[in-house]
Parts: structure tokens; C-alpha cells; sequence
């Protein structure tokens, strides 16, 4: 009854009175939300610079970032763990201020891009650490010892060894008793650059037995139909995986498995020299860098050929690789750059690749070796804001 | 067996299903708040409230920046939500009982129940990207779209609720229609769209989905609207991805129990504000 009354009872007057005071209110909130952001702009002196991607090198930056900020009070660098493909995403669409990843650049991921051309936008490629991927498993009565190589491995992560004690894996591990329980296999469900890493070492396998799943963040895992799988989010959840299910074997950080607790149990892995089993370590991490024969790049071309995978040495670990900061030659192309903030961007990566180092150790991070600096160094130098370069 | 203790057990089984079942059904209530504050209470400290996350890995860094930036991201939601919902429930309830005002109530209620991670692609590409880069006002329009149609309906119902003898003595005073919405029916139907309004809060203080793609995140106190600010629920999913680290693992149950005492408070307050409030506006009318 009410209703229809409502009905009756309205008149045009106050329709277009209700109508008026809606528009105003709508002009209203657009001039205040107009200015609100430019009068705190102006407030403010602070620079924020903003970066995302690699999950695996957050702890690391805000450490640095943190340190970076405590010496120089008027600079902020936010970084946030958006996960590598993310990095790259937002990168090039320039809605952050540098991206990091795990897996490099490709030609294909910047050229399927419209809005970056060569002319406007070069990507520089700046390795600002070291990750390595270390297999975590969890088997009763096997604490350590556990030995394996890329062949056997991708057997095992594809399906053709499904059994523990596998006459496969214990000719490998001879003093070893495996028990005869059926192998969980525990990948990363989310797109990874660990599992890039990870997968790219697999496909070094023998070629009789080849790795079928494909080299990507994300790997084909339903294509394997023998393997019994466990599919979960991040470091943290693989690591859970493994640690809460007997049986088990995954590919975790070797940060994440060094700094975890409870302690994880994690196999030797055939050096690149087939003349040891070594365990991952940032010494041995660090030995595969500067035993590397791989040639590096300037930072303007391209890094997807490079690998540190099976570096010769015998105390090299086998499953390392870079990961990147990835900045524009010429910073003009970001918006909302400015002279002072391309300044104070380029002092960072600066601080970054040299004293930042300092923080990577005790954070159970590979440090980078003397020779990676040097071509950071030559990178940064080439940065430019409208065309003046901003480190001599 | 008689037949009336067969019937006597048939209700002592049925009754003791109902109590079982609405054991089940708090369970997961009391579960969480259990493990929430186990975990998160020993964690608290005022240096962990106050001081912002900066180093993630060091034991003395805090929540205080997403704290601020989760109290900041509800008041700009709100600068934009209320506004426009509290005057979509008006012209619901007083002008749309028609075609149109039928139209306008379905779509927001289709609108009420879109995934929120939707709604975060969408302020994406029309803000993040138009912007340029993330920012808290990216957030703001997502969250205020979540708002939106719980602050409209909650208005409309409220003021469907004023009884027409309030309209009508209006009306016989002469007062213009206008302004006995906005000087009358809305006095009287302020605790109901108050209460709308900080259970709307309520829902958006927890979103995470849309805060993923529109405010980035940060590890420092609040520096600007157009500058990405950090939230609770994203201090949390950081902290778990992190959890190897034990200042990550306490931050993030300590952000978990700032944001369930935030939301069960507002939950609370709103019974013990609106109770207290029309007692007294019974008596003044």
C-alpha cells in the first residue's frame, strides 16, 4: 500500500530536485577527488619508486630496500613479490617502475607487445642475484645421502620411476635402503620461474629418456599419466608438501630449504663435470656462477640463452641460474619519471648490485661474484633520462 | 515399544541432530578465532602495530603501514560509496517502484554477488592502467564497487521501512517531498543505512583479490593517494608466502588477528551502536 502511495505522491518538482542534487554531488566528489590527490602530491617530498615480480628475491630486496631507505631518507623502493610473469607483465606495460624475474626476457615476450618498440623502450637486463633449486624429498629412513642426475630425476618427476626403491635409484644410491613405497611427485600449481629453472635443468636429461612436460613456469604436468602428483601454491606450500607427506619429492629454493624450520632433507646432484655428487650450498651456488663458461651479455641484449645449468667444476651445483632486475635504457618512458627520480633510481641499482650484496649471506642468498658486477656496472652507466646519462 | 516413546525417541534423535548440526556449523568459527589468537596474540606488541613492514626478515620491522593503509583504503571507499549508494536507496525506495527502478534493483543485486577478483580486473584496466601505475585510489574504486550495492539495498530497505504515517504528517505540514526525504525519512531510518554501511565495512576490510591488482602493496607508511599503500589482507599473503622467516610468520599472525578483531568489532559494534541509538530516537519521536 505504501508503495503505491509513493507512487502517487511523487511529483516531477522533486524528481528533478533529487535528480540536480545527484549530479551536484557526483561533480562534487569528482573535483574533490581531483584535487585530494594533487595537494598531498604536493606535500609530500618523498620518492617512491615501485617495483614487482620474483617472489623468490622479496626477502632479499626488502632487506635491501630497507637498508637502502635507513641511508637515504628521502628515497622509498617498494618492492612486492607479484611472482616472475607478473614482473615481466607489469614491467612492460611500465605500471611499475622496474620488474624482476627469474626467467629471463625472451625476444617473443617483449615483441608480442605492442607498446614496447625498440625506439622508445630498450629493456635492460641487470642480474641482481643468484637462485638455486634444490630437491627436497621426504622418505623414511633416508635422512641424507640421497643422489641424483638430471636424467634420473626427470624419470622421476615424469613418471617413469614411480617406485622408491626402484633398481634405478638404488644403483645411484648404493648404501642406501629405499623402501618399496610408490614416489608423490610435488610441483608448484601456480606459474613459477622455479619451476622455469627447474624444468630447464630436467630437459639435460639423457637423451633415451627425454623430458616431455616442456621448459616453462609452468610445466605440463597432467601430459604425465604414471607419476602420482601433488600440486601446490609457492615455496612454502611445496615445502609443506614434502614435509607433511612421507614419500615425497619436490623442488624447493635453496634459500627457502635453508632458511626453513623444521630442517629439510635435500638431495646431491650430479656436478656438470659427471665427477661428483654435490650438495647445494651457496658455496657450491657460488662455485657454478664463476665456473661458468657461459658468455654474459651486455645489458641490453639478450639473456634468454644464458645458463649456469651443469656449470663445469667439481664443486659446482647443477641447478643455478640468475635472476633479474629489469629496467628501461630510457627512463623518460615510465610515467611519472622525473629528473630527480631517474637520479635517485639509478643511485639504487647502484646500491643494489654493490652494497645491497652485503645483506644476501646471512639471508641465506647467493651474493653476486666480482664479475656480474662489473657488467652491472656497464648497464647502469648506459641509463638514461632524456637522453642524459644519470652515473658516470 | 508404545508407540509414544518411539515417538518420544524420534524427537530426542532429531533434537540432538539440530545440536550436532549447529555444532558443525560453529566449528570453523571457533577453530579460527582459536588459532588466530593463539598464534597471533603472542606476536602482538605495540612495536609490531607501529612501525611499518620495511625489512620483512628482521625481527623489529611491523604491520603499522598495512594497519594504515587498510583504515585509509575504508575511508576513501567510503568518500566514494556512500555517497552515491545512500542516493541510489533513496531514489529505490521512494521513486522505484517502476520498470526501471525493478532493473536498477536486479542489476544491483547481480552486482553484490560478483566475484570480487572481477571487480579487481576491472579497476585494473580502468585505473592502474589509465593511471599508469598502482595506487590506493586504484583500490578505493574497487573496493567501492563491492560497497555499492550492499550500502544501496541496506538504504533502500531501511527506508522502506519508515511507516508512511511519517510521509503523510510530513506532507500534511506542508513540507516539500524533498526535503522529507532527506530532513525525515532519512533521520529515521539512519541506524538501519548505518548499520549497512559498517557491515559493508566489514566485508571490504578482508577483501584481498581486488587489492592484488590495484594497490601492489608496500613496505612503507602511506605516501600519497596515487601511490601504492598497503592492506591487511596483503600484509598477510606476503608474510605466508615468507613464512620460512620467523618475523614474517609473527607479522602475519598478528595481522590476521588485528584484522579479525577490526572485523568482529565493527560486526559487534554495529549491535551495540544501532541498539543504543533507536531507543533513543523511539524516544524522541
Amino acid at each position: 500500500m505504501s508503495s503505491k502511495d509513493v507512487v502517487i505522491r511523487s511529483t516531477g518538482i522533486s524528481k528533478s530536485i533529487f535528480i540536480i542534487s545527484l549530479v551536484i554531488v557526483a561533480a562534487a566528489s569528482g573535483v574533490a577527488g581531483y584535487f585530494v590527490p594533487v595537494l598531498l602530491k604536493q606535500s609530500s617530498s618523498v620518492i617512491t619508486i615501485n617495483g614487482a615480480g620474483s617472489s623468490f628475491v622479496f626477502p632479499l630486496m626488502s632487506a635491501i630496500n630497507a637498508n637502502y631507505t635507513a641511508s637515504n631518507p628521502n628515497v622509498q623502493v617498494n618492492y612486492q613479490s607479484a611472482g616472475s610473469g607478473a614482473g615481466i607483465t607489469d614491467f612492460s606495460t611500465r605500471i611499475v617502475d622496474f620488474g624482476a624475474t627469474d626467467a629471463p626476457l625472451t625476444g617473443g615476450s617483449l615483441g608480442q607487445r605492442a607498446n614496447i618498440t625498440r625506439d622508445t623502450g630498450t629493456p635492460l637486463t641487470i642480474p641482481e642475484s643468484i637462485g638455486a633449486v634444490a630437491i627436497a624429498f621426504n622418505v623414511k629412513g633416508v635422512a641424507t645421502g640421497l643422489k641424483l642426475n638430471a636424467t634420473v630425476a626427470a624419470m622421476i618427476f615424469q613418471g617413469n620411476i614411480t617406485q622408491w626403491n626402484d633398481p634405478i635409484i638404488a644403483n645411484m644410491n648404493s648404501g642406501v635402503t629405499l623402501p618399496s613405497s610408490t614416489i608423490t611427485v610435488v610441483h608448484r600449481s601456480d606459474s613459477s620461474g622455479t619451476s622455469f629453472i627447474f624444468s630447464s635443468w630436467l630437459n639435460s636429461s639423457n637423451a633415451h629418456y627425454p623430458w616431455k612436460l616442456k621448459v616453462s613456469k609452468t610445466p605440463n604436468w597432467a601430459g604425465s599419466t604414471q607419476a602420482t602428483y601433488l600440486s601446490l601454491p609457492q615455496n612454502v606450500g611445496v615445502a609443506g608438501g614434502v614435509q607433511q607427506n612421507p614419500n615425497t619429492i619436490g623442488y624447493v629454493e635453496l634459500n627457502y630449504v635453508l632458511s626453513t624450520t623444521p630442517q629439510m632433507y635435500y638431495a646431491s646432484v650430479l656436478n656438470g663435470a659427471g665427477s661428483a655428487y654435490v650438495l647445494p650450498s651457496l658455496t657450491t651456488s657460488t662455485n657454478a656462477v664463476n665456473n661458468s663458461t657461459a658468455s654474459l651479455p651486455t645489458g641490453d641484449g639478450d639473456w634468454s640463452k644464458v645458463t649456469l645449468l651443469n656449470a663445469p667444476g667439481g664443486s659446482s651445483y647443477s641447478i643455478v641460474s640468475f635472476t633479474y632486475v629489469l629496467v628501461f635504457k630510457e627512463l623518460s618512458v615510465v610515467p611519472g619519471m622525473t629528473q630527480a627520480k631517474a637520479q635517485a633510481f639509478v643511485n639504487y641499482l647502484w646500491f643494489l648490485v654493490h652494497s645491497g650484496q652485503d645483506q644476501a649471506t646471512k639471508l641465506s642468498f647467493v651474493a653476486l661474484p666480482f664479475a656480474v658486477v662489473t657488467i652491472d656496472e656497464a648497464t647502469i652507466r648506459t641509463i638514461t633520462y632524456n637522453s642524459a646519462t644519470l652515473h658516470s | 515399544m508404545s508407540n509414544r516413546s518411539f515417538r518420544k525417541f524420534k524427537d530426542r534423535l532429531a533434537y540432538g541432530l539440530g545440536v550436532l548440526c549447529v555444532v558443525l556449523a560453529m566449528f570453523p568459527l571457533a577453530s579460527i578465532l582459536f588459532e588466530v589468537v593463539r598464534n597471533g596474540l603472542p606476536a602482538i606488541s605495540v612495536g609490531l602495530l607501529t612501525r611499518p613492514t620495511g625489512n620483512i626478515t628482521d625481527p623489529s620491522s611491523g604491520i603499522g603501514n598495512a594497519i594504515e593503509g587498510t583504515l585509509i583504503l575504508i575511508g576513501m571507499t567510503c568518500l566514494i560509496a556512500v555517497p552515491i549508494g545512500l542516493f541510489a536507496g533513496i531514489y529505490l525506495a521512494e521513486f522505484g517502484d517502476n520498470k526501471f527502478g525493478r532493473t536498477i534493483r536486479f542489476l544491483n543485486d547481480v552486482l553484490a554477488e560478483f566475484p570480487s577478483i572481477v571487480i579487481g580486473i576491472l579497476a585494473f584496466s580502468i585505473v592502474v592502467v589509465a593511471i599508469g601505475h598502482f595506487s590506493a585510489m586504484a583500490g578505493a574504486v574497487a573496493l567501492s564497487i563491492i560497497m555499492l550495492p550492499i550500502v544501496t539495498r541496506t538504504a533502500e530497505e531501511s527506508i522502506k521501512l519508515v511507516p508512511s504515517s511519517i510521509r503523510d504528517a510530513a506532507m500534511a505540514l506542508g513540507i516539500r517531498r524533498w526535503r522529507t526525504s532527506l530532513s525525515i525519512v532519512l533521520v529515521t531510518a539512519k541506524d538501519g543505512i548505518l548499520t549497512g554501511i559498517m557491515l559493508s565495512i566489514a566485508r571490504i576490510a578482508g577483501e584481498t583479490a581486488p587489492l592484488l591488482l590495484t594497490v601492489l602493496g608496500s613496505g612503507f607508511f602511506f605516501s600519497g593517494v596515487d601511490q601504492p599503500i598497503d592492506a591487511l589482507p596483503l600484509r598477510i599473503f606476503t608474510d605466508y608466502k615468507n613464512s620460512n622467516y620467523p618475523s614474517a610468520l609473527a607479522q602475519g599472525w598478528g595481522a590476521a588477528l588485528v584484522l579479525v578483531v577490526l572485523v568482529l568489532s565493527l560486526n559487534l559494534g554495529v549491535r551495540f551502536l544501532t541498539r543504543g541509538r533507536s531507543t533513543f530516537a523511539r524516544a524522541r519521536a
